[in-house]
Parts: structure tokens; C-alpha cells; sequence
């Protein structure tokens, strides 16, 4: 099973993109089959673009998240395919060039700040290793820059010396981002960085999102099963299913023409942040299971469309219109399979 | 401040609940401590006899609150009475000479133990699956698994005795006195080796389990990846990260361990006829020695409540969500 | 009344306490672990416990005496308890004169003689003069009269056997001269004699300074034996060197004496076997094949069956019983396989008990004519016979008296294995004879209480000794040392009395003479062979090992001087005899 390979232009909205990862695949070496956490995703980034990651847990878009920074934990292993960023190609780093990238030029915002801090460390320690790691700097200059640090997300310098437990939820994820900035890298990933926060403290926290992007510049990858907030910051939106990416479009193209069955399921089942109240429904049937994911399309068993050959043959990533790309069989054989074989 | 009270409350609670057992329970045995000591000593003894040990070893019939308070005033001199097996000697000069020597073999082996396995099993989750991995775990745990008595007794036989490699017995050399010197330090710790050895051996094994699986459980916490992320170097997020935390469950089983030293030593003690605390309780219990045995108990009751103490104090150092 | 005088009280206990049971306890040990064990402690012991990095010690003797975890220093011999180090008794300190059980002869030692008046009311004793305190002040009578004054005047202290029972009935203990004491006692008892020559002496220069004699460590003794010196003194290990001042200097033959610590049994006797103790007494088993075979030029054994009688005790008194009727006794004395029991649970160690009871630590008082009685020699039939004719008819497989069967719990030591195995051997003989016995083990205190108040019906037991047979009758036969059921009876745990014993006993504490001694010695003999008032069972043997590789003059059977064990009263005996071999060959 494999998706057609994609042009790289075509993923790249302009220009040359900072990061491009193509025909990405991770493992779980489980002791029954290795199971195919992502399985051949491509994508671009450029430079100041936020791209939206979305899809149900367990579709692969915190693995995929891992796979940039090669944070994996065992058993996963990347199997194939390639991450390139600014020219240089990550899966051929070695350890030292590795350690010199992290950060450098890829931070990250954990999914859940409650255990992404060291419970023994204070946090103030937390951000000067970070910087005296990759800075010829001294620990003086370095305690400074954690301070700027602290003002920029919006938290009182003195609780530096907290320990993570000291700090409330809302706090630990400010202090989480701050370290991501520690270093102002060019790209960042953000992995649910709201979701365990109630929603005044998340609506804060994206508001100082976007306003650290708008002065900064630097581009993001989002990652959330929450569609209609990602509508609001992304320039595009990646919808992954099943370790697949099956649609790709610029943020409101999406949210108005979602072509693929499972981006409408999606966005039917948030309500919009702003618009008038519409009925939720949600997609039937539950996510596949990985380890021997459905044949053909890997949604057709949920899918209210489905026709025979989609569960025989793999829909193709494919650009039906400019800058709307997605895999599915209506899209691109509408009339039955492409070599004319019984519907 | 409110944690450390908690406990010194507790500690405090225990020793004296430990205390009071230790002088009630041979007062609660079958026949009054007098009797069992001069029936365990006189043997044959002339009557005449009896009268005059009874005389000479002054056995109570006070009351028992009076026998208390007495006691608790004895314990405060560090006064625990006269022993009886080597009456009159004092029972703390009897302690005295075998408490160095088991604090000496039990903390180093266990210390030993404890670093060495903690250790291993940080690297051995580090690279999981790697060589170390692979073959120190299970060699540790095959050891470890083996009847301590006959590895002790076979390390005695080839290297004590077939290879002649290092003394197996006696905590130094025959002849020589305690000194500064050179000389009698480097035979304390020659004679230390064997015994310390082959304790290190069998308990390895199950540090190095420990250290492991917490270690590896450790190593998926988002801490951990967030500080590989952050391009720490892989020693900084190994020790200062995983390790530093994954060490904390296990500082338990050390105080644990730390506490029983001093009655741990029991067979390591005798095989290797080490002049410790375990070899003198088991010589106090055959000859009934009941103020020795009393003063041996509440040694190891104390040594465990201090050592744990002393994790809850390292603990409050080594984990700031205590503090609070 | 004395106990084993030759023992010592003190000797008693120290055995008691550091070796007897763990001599009791290895039988059971050497039974579980084998002749493998045995084999690989043979050759462990070649070089195992070697001495590292010390003085010389050319010309010093190896002892495995007391087996401690940690040596304290304690030389106060006087305190009971047996608590102080060995050999501070017969060793640092010596005796008046030492009577041998084996040869039945006194040694004049610091008394050259003593002498009773007519009446038996008063005895003085001559001393040699030119004796000294190893600290260079000479030995005088008056610290003999001081010793004995000491211990009337504390009675925390312990004397020398039933000494504390001498001196309750002594008036005065006088030195008219410095080589004369006198004692004057209010009644008479010859027998004390051996309990007051028994006695160690202490000078009273030192201890007459000594505020309480009772918690006096003594730890640097001043005696007048034949080694006094400690030049050096560890937890694990310390030296006795000889007396500079020594009386006898000419018969040390010997450097000292030196003492490893030797934890417990098995570590001894690995040192034993591989050749680093010299002089031992401990239990080995099987100790042709485990000691001697590793060298059978030099490494001996012996082990006279000096000690007291070991008895199968029977309460006369305890309800629903028959024994107070001796021909039941003699009968259950028919049903036991000695042989047997001395084969299995003595290792041919000792032999079977005659029917006086004696053991063979009185060879100038046993009388044959009255070792022989038919009852000590298995007889099922005949023993059979003797109950059905005492009426105690078989109801099924078990006896019955007064209508209720003999069904009777046989006590033991717990853990003393010897014992246990010789209880067993009897509890299947008396099967044989309609006695149902249920073999009981008991802890020691809990045995030792039954016993002595009189708890029980059968028990395996000790008996009391002493230089003549006048303890051991009167300890099991005598109204003196009867207590009734209930109360303590530390001897006399059958409960029985001969008024006929009574009279014999009588007269022989009031006669000094010892040719009557023997003859009344010979009627007791003749009463206890009579009357069984105990089962006796066999001879306790003393165990002895040495080791002839750099010291001869060892006592053996072929030269058999002394007791020879180390817990044996006799010991200075055997240390002023022993000496360094003129050529040490080197041992490799």
C-alpha cells in the first residue's frame, strides 16, 4: 500500500519551503506486525506559514510531531522517507548535528505541560540548560534571557525558581512555550498546546500564539483534533486519517469546501467558534486499528459514500483544485476504477 | 517544614512503640527473663551456685513500671545493662566491638550495591536492548538468584582457600591492633573484600531490575523527550532528566536496605566469620543473652527508623513536590 | 556437697554455655550436611584460617577452648556464670592441688600437704614457699586465707564446685604463718576437702583494693599459673605468654597459649582439620576419618569417658505411675539397647553404663562386684516378664497400671541431637515391653524447670560428679537432696531416697580416712545397683584433639596423665607437661 508520490511544488504554496518531509513512515515494532503509526506522509512548511495538523487521536499527528525532532520512544523507529529542513536532510543527522538542530532550528510545544517539565528542576534551570547548551553564553546572560523570556509569555520573572508543581496549568504551558522560544528558532511545533486548559486561559494563550508569530515570524506546525481552532490560526490545514494524510487545503478553502467524507465528518463535529449554532454529528464507526489497517481506502468502512473498489484500491493524494489536494476515490474516479474494472 | 514535622512526629512515635516492646516482650515470655537466664546458664550448677549468679547478676523483682523507668533512664546513658554471656562486662563494650565492623562490611556492600546496580540499570534502559542490556541484567539476576549461603561457601573454598587469592575470615589480621597505619588498613580491607563481594553479587541483581524498570517507564515521560528535543546533550538528559528522576522510587529500598544492615549481614557474617553484629546476635540468642539480644534488637529497630529518616530527609533534598 | 571439683563449677558453665550445646548442636549439622561437607571442611581447613602478618609465634600453642563472636577482656574467675575467659581458672591462676579422675591421683600444686584433726572439725594445709604473682610479689598463705575469706564475705562470688556450701559450714579460714592455713568448719564434711583444694587462689594485694569483686573485670590478671602475660589483646585474637616469675619454670615447655576467635563449631573444627589448632575440645564427628586420617602421625584424639553418667530419669513421684516400684525400673532398664544407643547416638564415643552408675572417672572407687547386676543388659523377655508379674497387664499393645494405660511423654533438650537420638532408640525399645513413649523435645529453660520441679514422668538427664563417688550417690539417692513434686529438686529429679544411702552418705562426710571412704563408696554402690534409682545410661565422654606436629607430650590413652580436654580441671596437668618439639619441621 503506498500513496502516490506528489510533486514537491505542488505541496509548497510559494517559494522554497523551510521544512519538506516526503513519504514519511514510522513503526511501532510490536512482537504481532509492525504497526504503521504514518504511513508515507508529505508535506511542506515555509517560512512563517502555520500549517495545521488535525485528526482523531491515534491518526499519527503527534508521531509525525516526534519524527521531526527524532524524539521517538522506543519501539518506534522511522522506517522510510525524507525530512528535509532549510536543505539539510534530519534522518541522515548524526547525534552531534542532531543535538546542534534540536531547538536550534525546531522547537516544540509539548502536548501536555503538566509532564513536559523535569518535576525536580525549577523551571528557570529548565531554560538556561536549554540555552547553555547552544549558546556560548554565561549562566548570568543566560538567567537574563529567561527573565525576557518569562515578561514575553506573560509571567512574573519571580516564579523562576518554581518547580513545576508550584506553578497552575495555565503558567506551566506559558513556561513551556517559553522555553520553546528560548532559543528563537525558525520553526516550531505546537502539539495540543491548550487542550488540558480551560477556555478562557486557552483563548489567552492563543492570543499570545499569534501575537509571539505576527513579531516573530517563525513558522508552526499545529497540531490538534480541535478543527475549528486551528481554522482561526493556520494558513493551511493537513487532515490525517489513519496515518495518512488525506486532505490538504488552505485553512478556509477547507472549512468551507471540505471535500474528503472524513473532513466533513470532522468539521461537523465541532461546533464553530463563531457562526450560527448548527447540529453536531459526528463521523460513526471508530478509528481502524493500526496494526492491520482496512484494504483500499483506509476510511471506506466508515464512509457513507463508499462504493466497492474504494475497499480494493488506494486513493492517491492528488491536487483537484490549485492548492486543495485529497485522497478520495469520488474526487478522483468519480465514475468507478481507473482501469475500468466492475464498480 | 510541616512534612518534616509529620514525620519527626512519626519516627518519634515508632522508636518509642519499639522501645517499650523491646523491654515488654522477654517480660512477656514464658517464665521472668531471671529465671530464663539463670536456666540457660547454671547447667549443672551447684544450687549454691544459682544463689550466688542470682546475686551477682541482680535480677529484678521490682515492679514492672519501676523496671521501666529504669530502663528508659539506662537507654538515655546509652546504659543497656550488663550482658550475661559476658557478664559483667557492660553490653554496649560487647556491641561496641562488632558495630564498626557490620556498619563497615553492610554499608559499603550495600552502597556498592546500590551504585553500581543504579547505575547498570540507567544505562541498561539508556540502550535498551543494547549489549549491556542484554547480558549484565540477567547475568546479575542469574547470580542473584543462587542460595546466598552456598555462593558465599564456594567463594570461601576457591578463592579463600583453593587460590589463596584474599583472607576469608576475620575482619583483619590475626595479630595486628587497630592503628593508622597503612598496614592494618589495607588488611581491613582486603578482609573486606570477600564478604563484601559476594553481597554485592546476589543483591545486585535486583538493583539493577529496580533501577531499570522504573528507569525505562521514566524515559517516556514528556520530560524526557522534551529534553532530548531541547538538543541537551544525551548524558545531561539520561542522569539529570530520566535518571534523576527515575531514582527516586528507589531510595526507598536503599533506606530500606541501609536500615537492615545492621542485621543483614547474619550469614555473611558467620560464613565468613566477620566479628560483626549478626554474628553476635546469633551467639546471644544460643547463649540467651537477653540484655545483648535486647540491646541488638533495638539497634536494628532504630537503625531502620533512622535510616528511613534519613531517605524522608534526602528525599525532602531530592524531590521539591514533597516540600510542599 | 560438691559438684564435678575437678570440673569447676566455672569450667562447667563456660562448656555449658560456649561449647556443650554447640557440641549437642552439631551432631545434627554434621548429620544433615554429610560426608561431602565433612570432606570439603577437611580440606578447607588446610590453609583456611591462616594467621596474617604478626609476631611470631614460634613456640605457641593453638587453642579452640570458647567459642565467642568477639573477645572481651574478663579475667574475674570468681564470678559465676563462667563468663570470663579460659583458661583464667587452672591457667593464670592455679588451684591448691589438683586430683586427677583419671589416674585417682592428687598433685600437691601450691599445697605441698593437708591434714584433717581427729575430729574432722578443722583442716590445715601446708604451702610451698617460693612461689610468686607473676608481678614479682611472692605468694604467701595468707592469700589463700584471704581467697577463701573473700569469697564467705561475697556471695556474688562462686567457688570451686559445692565450695559456697563448704564455706557455709566453715567458722574461720586462718594463716598462722605464711605457709599454713587452718580451716575450722561447725560440722563435718570430708568430702569438701576436694572443693577447698580445688580453689583458685588470687593475691591480696591486688584484690583486697578491689571495691566490688563481683563486677571486677580483672582485666590484667596477676596470678601464679604458668601463663600470665597478654602482650597482645583484639576482639579477634589475643595471647597469653608465660609467667616471667613462674614457680615451676623448668616444666613450661611451651611459649603461650594464642586464641583466634572461633565463631562456632564448624569454624573449629575446620581450623582443627586443617592443622591450625593444636589443642581442641570440641565434638567432632566421626573423628577417625575427619581429623585423624588428614594426619595420622600427629593428629590425635581421646576421649575418656571421664564425665558424668548420662541417666534415664524416672519420677517415682509423678501420678499414675509405677516407678516408685524397682523392679519396674530395672525392667524398663532391661528394655534399653545401649549398645545401640552408645553406636548411633554417641558415634562408639563411649560405652554402655554398668549398674553403678559410675562413669569411668572413679577408677579407684568402682567396686566390679556390683557393676554387673543383670538389669543394665537388654532383655526384652526378662523385662517383660518382670511387669507382667508387677501386675501391669497388656490391654492390647499397651501396658496399663490402675486401669490407666502407660502412655508416658519422654522429655528432651531441644536441638541436642545426641539426646533426641538416644530418646528415640528408647521410645521404640519400650514399645517392645507395652510402654507407650512420646518423645517430647522441650527449649532448655522449659526442659530444665520440668525436670527440676518434678513436671514430668521420663526424661533423659545429666547426674552430679565429683572427685569421689559421694556427689553422684547423693545427688540421686539421697533425702538431702530430695524436694517433693512441686518444688525445685536441682539433683534429685527421680525423687528418690534410701535411708539406707542416707546412712552410707552420713558416714562418709564424717570420715576423713580413705580406705573407709572406699568401703562405705563400695555399700552405696551395692544400694544404687539394688535399688536403680536411675537409668543409668552411658558415661559422658571429654573431648580432646591435639595436634603433635610442634608439640609433643600430649596425654593419650597410652599416657594418660590427666583429663586432657581443655575444659578440664586438670588442664594445668597438661600444660606444664607439653612442649615445643626440639626440630619443628617445617609443615608445608
Amino acid at each position: 500500500m503506498s500513496t502516490t508520490p506528489v510533486k514537491d511544488a505542488t505541496l509548497t504554496p510559494n517559494g522554497k519551503p523551510l521544512l519538506s518531509v516526503r513519504d514519511l513512515r514510522v513503526q511501532y515494532m510490536t512482537a504481532r506486525a509492525p504497526v504503521r503509526a504514518v504511513d508515507g506522509v508529505s508535506f511542506d512548511i515555509a517560512p512563517g506559514e502555520v500549517l495545521g495538523l488535525a485528526g482523531e487521536s491515534g491518526s499519527g499527528k503527534s508521531t509525525v510531531a516526534q519524527a521531526l525532532l527524532r524524539i521517538l520512544n522506543p519501539p518506534a523507529v522511522i522506517a522510510g522517507g525524507t525530512i528535509d529542513f532549510q536543505g539539510r536532510d534530519i534522518l541522515a543527522m548524526s547525534d552531534r548535528e542532531l543535538e546542534q538542530f534540536r531547538w536550534q532550528d525546531l522547537s516544540m510545544v509539548f502536548q501536555s505541560a503538566m509532564n513536559a517539565l523535569n518535576p525536580v528542576m525549577t523551571v528557570e534551570d529548565q531554560i538556561i540548560d536549554t540555552i547553555l547548551s547552544h549558546r556560548a553564553m554565561n549562566e548570568t546572560r543566560a538567567r537574563k534571557r529567561a527573565r525576557e523570556l518569562f515578561e514575553i509569555v506573560g509571567i512574573d520573572p519571580s516564579r523562576l525558581h518554581s518547580y513545576p508543581h508550584e506553578l497552575s496549568g495555565g503558567m506551566r504551558q506559558r513556561a513551556v512555550i517559553a522555553i520553546a522560544l528560548a532559543l528563537q528558532p525558525p520553526m516550531m511545533i505546537m502539539d495540543e498546546p491548550t487542550t488540558a486548559l480551560d477556555v478562557v486561559v486557552q483563548k489567552e494563550i492563543m492570543q499570545q500564539i499569534e501575537d509571539l508569530k505576527n513579531e516573530m515570524g517563525f513558522s508552526i506546525l499545529f497540531i490538534t483534533h480541535d478543527l475549528s481552532l486551528l481554522v482561526e490560526v493556520s494558513d493551511r490545514i493537513a487532515i490525517m486519517y489513519a496515518g495518512q494524510i488525506v486532505e490538504l487545503a488552505p485553512a478556509r478553502e477547507l472549512y468551507e469546501r471540505p471535500l474528503h467524507p472524513y473532513t466533513q465528518g470532522l468539521l461537523n463535529s465541532f461546533p464553530a467558534l463563531t457562526g450560527p449554532k448548527e447540529r453536531v454529528t459526528g463521523i460513526p464507526g471508530s478509528p481502524p486499528d493500526m496494526a492491520a489497517p482496512p484494504s483500499g481506502c483506509r476510511f471506506h468502512p466508515r464512509c457513507s459514500k463508499v462504493r466497492g473498489f474504494h475497499a480494493r484500491l488506494v486513493p492517491p493524494l492528488t491536487e483537484v483544485e490549485p492548492g486543495h489536494f485529497v485522497a478520495c476515490h469520488l474526487y478522483t474516479s468519480p465514475d468507478g476504477p481507473p482501469d475500468g474494472g466492475p464498480g | 517544614m510541616n512534612y518534616i514535622l509529620r514525620r519527626l512526629g512519626f519516627y518519634f512515635v515508632a522508636a518509642w512503640a519499639s522501645i517499650t516492646l523491646n523491654f515488654l516482650l522477654p517480660r512477656l515470655m514464658p517464665g521472668d527473663p531471671a529465671d530464663a537466664v539463670l536456666a540457660s546458664a547454671q547447667g549443672r550448677l551447684d544450687p549454691s551456685t544459682i544463689a550466688a549468679m542470682r546475686e551477682a547478676y541482680g535480677l529484678s523483682d521490682d515492679p514492672l513500671l519501676v523496671q521501666y523507668w529504669s530502663y528508659l533512664q539506662g537507654l538515655a546513658r546509652l546504659d543497656f545493662g550488663i550482658s550475661t554471656a559476658f557478664f559483667p562486662s557492660p553490653v554496649m563494650d560487647v556491641v561496641q566491638t562488632g558495630l564498626t565492623w557490620t556498619l563497615l562490611l553492610g554499608g559499603v556492600a550495600t552502597i556498592i550495591a546500590f551504585v553500581l546496580g543504579t547505575l547498570i540499570g540507567v544505562f541498561s534502559a539508556w540502550r535498551r536492548g543494547g549489549i549491556v542490556d542484554s547480558a549484565v541484567p540477567p547475568l546479575a539476576l542469574f547470580i542473584g538468584s543462587f542460595p546466598y549461603f552456598w555462593l558465599a561457601t564456594v567463594v570461601v573454598f576457591y578463592v579463600g582457600f583453593r587460590w589463596e587469592i584474599l583472607p576469608e575470615a576475620y575482619a583483619y589480621g590475626l595479630g595486628l591492633s587497630p592503628a593508622f597505619s597503612w598496614q592494618f588498613i589495607s588488611s581491613v580491607m582486603t578482609h573486606l573484600i570477600l564478604p563484601a563481594l559476594t553481597v554485592v553479587l546476589v543483591s545486585l541483581g535486583g538493583w539493577i531490575l529496580g533501577m531499570r524498570n522504573t528507569m525505562v517507564s521514566t524515559l517516556s515521560e514528556d520530560y524526557v523527550s522534551l529534553a532530548e528535543a531541547k538538543g541537551l546533550s544525551q548524558r545531561r538528559v539520561m542522569l539529570r532528566y530520566a535518571a534523576r528522576n527515575a531514582l527516586l522510587p528507589n531510595m526507598t529500598s536503599f533506606g530500606m536496605s541501609l536500615g537492615f544492615v545492621l542485621s543483614g549481614s547474619l550469614i555473611t557474617e558467620s560464613v565468613f566469620n566477620y566479628p560483626g553484629l549478626g554474628n553476635q546476635l546469633v551467639q546471644s540468642v544460643s547463649l540467651r543473652d537477653f540484655p545483648l539480644m535486647q540491646t541488638l534488637f533495638l539497634f536494628i529497630t532504630i537503625s531502620v527508623l533512622a535510616a528511613n529518616l534519613l531517605v524522608d530527609l534526602l528525599y525532602l533534598r531530592l524531590d521539591p513536590r514533597v516540600r510542599t | 556437697m560438691g559438684n564435678d571439683l575437678r570440673k569447676g563449677a566455672s569450667d562447667k558453665v563456660a562448656s555449658m554455655m560456649a561449647a556443650e550445646m554447640d557440641r549437642r548442636q552439631v551432631f545434627l549439622r554434621g548429620a544433615a550436611l554429610g560426608a561431602g561437607a565433612s570432606a570439603f571442611a577437611a580440606t578447607l581447613g588446610q590453609t583456611g584460617y591462616k594467621a596474617s602478618a604478626q609476631a611470631t609465634i614460634e613456640g605457641m600453642v593453638t587453642v579452640s577452648e570458647q567459642q565467642r563472636q568477639t573477645w572481651i577482656r574478663n579475667f574475674n574467675f570468681l564470678i559465676p556464670g563462667g563468663t570470663f575467659l579460659w583458661p583464667t581458672d587452672n591457667g593464670i591462676y592455679e588451684p591448691s592441688m589438683i586430683a586427677s579422675r583419671i589416674t585417682g591421683e592428687i598433685t600437691p600444686w601450691l599445697a605441698e600437704s593437708f591434714e584433717y584433726t581427729a575430729d574432722n572439725l578443722s583442716l590445715s594445709l601446708k604451702y610451698r614457699t617460693g612461689v610468686m604473682w607473676s608481678d614479682g610479689t611472692p605468694f604467701t598463705a595468707g592469700d589463700v586465707a584471704f581467697t577463701f575469706n573473700l569469697l564467705k564475705d561475697n556471695a556474688g562470688l562462686s567457688g570451686a564446685g559445692g565450695l559456697r556450701n563448704v564455706l557455709g559450714i566453715t567458722s574461720t579460714v586462718e594463716a598462722p604463718d605464711d605457709t599454713t592455713v587452718t580451716f575450722t568448719f561447725t560440722e563435718v564434711y570430708t568430702p569438701g576437702l576436694f572443693d577447698i583444694l580445688a580453689q583458685n587462689i588470687v593475691p591480696e594485694h591486688i584484690w583486697s583494693t578491689i571495691e566490688d569483686p563481683v563486677t571486677f573485670l580483672n582485666e590484667n590478671p596477676v596470678g601464679t599459673g604458668p601463663f600470665t602475660e597478654i602482650p597482645i589483646f583484639e576482639s579477634n585474637y589475643w595471647e597469653l605468654r608465660r609467667n616471667p616469675n613462674y614457680w615451676q619454670a623448668d616444666k613450661i615447655g611451651i611459649e603461650g597459649l594464642r586464641f583466634p576467635i572461633l565463631g562456632d563449631n564448624d569454624t573449629a573444627q575446620r581450623m582443627l582439620i586443617g592443622g591450625e589448632i593444636d589443642w581442641a575440645g570440641n565434638f567432632v564427628p566421626d573423628v577417625e576419618n575427619i581429623y585423624v586420617a588428614e594426619d595420622p602421625e600427629n593428629h590425635g584424639y581421646w576421649f575418656p569417658s571421664t564425665g558424668d553418667t548420662v541417666h534415664l530419669h524416672l519420677n517415682t513421684e509423678a501420678p499414675n505411675t509405677p516407678f516408685a516400684d524397682v523392679n519396674v525400673r530395672k525392667a524398663i532398664s532391661q528394655a534399653i539397647d545401649r549398645t545401640e544407643i552408645v553406636n548411633l547416638a554417641m558415634y562408639d564415643y563411649t560405652t554402655p553404663a554398668d549398674s553403678t552408675g559410675l562413669s569411668g572417672g572413679y577408677p579407684d572407687w568402682k567396686d566390679p562386684a556390683h557393676a554387673a547386676a543383670p538389669w543394665v543388659t537388654m532383655d526384652i523377655e526378662a523385662a517383660n516378664a518382670a511387669l507382667d508379674a508387677a501386675g501391669l497387664v497388656l490391654d492390647g499393645d499397651v501396658r496399663t497400671f490402675n486401669g490407666q494405660p502407660m502412655e508416658f511423654e519422654l522429655l528432651v533438650v531441644n536441638g541436642w541431637s545426641d539426646w533426641n537420638q538416644a530418646v528415640q532408640i528408647m521410645a521404640d525399645n519400650f514399645a517392645e515391653i507395652g510402654i507407650q513413649a512420646t518423645v517430647t523435645p522441650l527449649e532448655q529453660t522449659v526442659w530444665q524447670t520440668r525436670v527440676q520441679t518434678g513436671d514430668y514422668t521420663m526424661s533423659i538427664g545429666w547426674s552430679s560428679g565429683g572427685v569421689t563417688p559421694f556427689n553422684f550417690y547423693r545427688g540421686i539417692m539421697s533425702s538431702q537432696t530430695y524436694n517433693p513434686v512441686g518444688t525445685s529438686s536441682p539433683e534429685n529429679w527421680a525423687r528418690f531416697v534410701s535411708p539406707e544411702a542416707d546412712a552410707l552418705l552420713d558416714q562418709f562426710a564424717a570420715t576423713s580416712d580413705l580406705a573407709e571412704q572406699q568401703r562405705i563408696s563400695s555399700e552405696l554402690q551395692r544400694v544404687y545397683a539394688e535399688q536403680a534409682p536411675a537409668i543409668p545410661l552411658f558415661p559422658g565422654p571429654q573431648w580432646y584433639e591435639y595436634n603433635s606436629t610442634r608439640f609433643e607430650g600430649w596425654p593419650n590413652e597410652e599416657n594418660p596423665y590427666c583429663v586432657p580436654s581443655t575444659y578440664s580441671g586438670e588442664r594445668l596437668l597438661l600444660m606444664t607437661t607439653i612442649r615445643t618439639k626440639a626440630a619443628t619441621t617445617p609443615t608445608t
